[in-house]
């Protein structure tokens, strides 16, 4: 993982995608790591039974697509602050999701440095599942994140 | 005239409610797996490694973002399942937030989620919700009733940890 540092950003930059089809097996882990027990999420007849193609993805696993997209990006040194995301659209076990973003505002506060984002998930298709709106407190090159310990 | 409203002044009384304060602890185990089980690629060192974090502005390992909610959940026993395996018969005390809709459906709205402060393995969290707003809307298909809970997690110090603010849309 790499630095992201705050004064090398502009406004409407883009940061990495990220791409991914979930399988049974991790939907299978999700589903028992979260204690649900929707069968939706691991019995393909009755998802289908549900008017679903197949197994779905769970709403939180498609939050998780843009918390990790971002948090891949900025690595260990900034901290993913604010996450707001609907989930407008479901999606199936092995359907290729895409974790997308860019910086829409730069700002200081406090003496801490932040990143406004736009994020979203997006299928192949180029439907987008879940649209979403994020902050990260990034470090500059004279001063890390401000963590409290308290 | 005033148009039919599903959101009377009965149901509107329930803004503000509060749930009963639920603690916890959790553990570097329950958050491993949470973070196990979620990884999509590579392995957040925050969350797997200790001594990598350690050197880290977090000065140790953290919960990951979206577990907030894990040191509380439990299995539901199979008697309160439908047939979906979804929770349905839940005792009444823990339906104080739901108001009673008169409409059939409801799908998840938004989450909106706020970090104060890292949750760490070994915490005591407290996590307190309330019901926040009700508002009505008429959609393409008929009303639209949007009901937002804020569940707020402190932590053993009395300190804020993360607001998370989830709506739920009835149609």
């Amino acid at each position: 993982m790499s630095t992201v540092y705050w004064e090398d950003l502009r406004e409407g930059q883009e940061i990495p995608s990220k791409s991914i089809a979930i399988g049974a097996a991790q939907l299978f882990q999700v589903s028992a790591a979260t204690c649900n027990t929707h069968r939706i999420h691991f019995d393909t007849l009755w998802a289908q039974h549900e008017g679903y193609e197949e197994r779905v993805i769970h709403g939180p696993v498609q939050g998780e697509i843009l918390v990790q997209t971002i948090e891949s990006w900025i690595g260990t040194s900034g901290w993913l602050r604010k996450l707001n995301f609907s989930n407008r659209r479901y999606a199936v076990v092995d359907e290729n999701l895409t974790g997308k973003g860019k910086v829409t505002r730069l700002f200081e506060d406090n003496g801490q440095s932040f990143a406004d984002l736009e994020v979203w998930v997006e299928k192949d298709s180029g439907e987008v599942t879940v649209p979403g709106t994020a902050t990260v407190e990034l470090p500059t090159r004279k001063r890390a994140i401000e963590v409290p310990q308290d | 005239m005033s148009e039919p409203k599903i959101l009377t002044d009965e149901l509107m009384a329930w803004v503000g409610r509060e749930s009963e304060p639920k603690t916890g602890q959790v553990t570097g185990r329950d958050l491993k797996r949470f973070a196990t089980a979620h990884t999509l690629w590579e392995q957040n060192p925050l969350h797997f490694d200790k001594e990598a974090a350690e050197k880290t502005a977090f000065g140790g390992t953290i919960a990951p973002f979206l577990s907030y909610g894990n040191s509380f959940s439990e299995f539901p026993h199979v008697s309160v399942l439908g047939g979906d395996g979804h929770s349905r018969k839940v005792p009444p005390k823990k339906q104080t937030l739901t108001p009673p809709i008169p409409l059939p459906r409801a799908m998840a709205g938004g989450t909106e989620v706020e970090y104060i402060r890292p949750i760490r393995p070994g915490d005591t969290i407290t996590q307190q919700s309330k019901l926040v707003e009700l508002t009505e809307k008429l959609g393409k298909s008929g009303p639209l009733v949007f009901v937002t809970t804020q569940t707020t997690y402190t932590n053993q110090n009395g300190n804020p940890a993360a607001i998370v603010k989830m709506t739920l849309i009835y149609r």
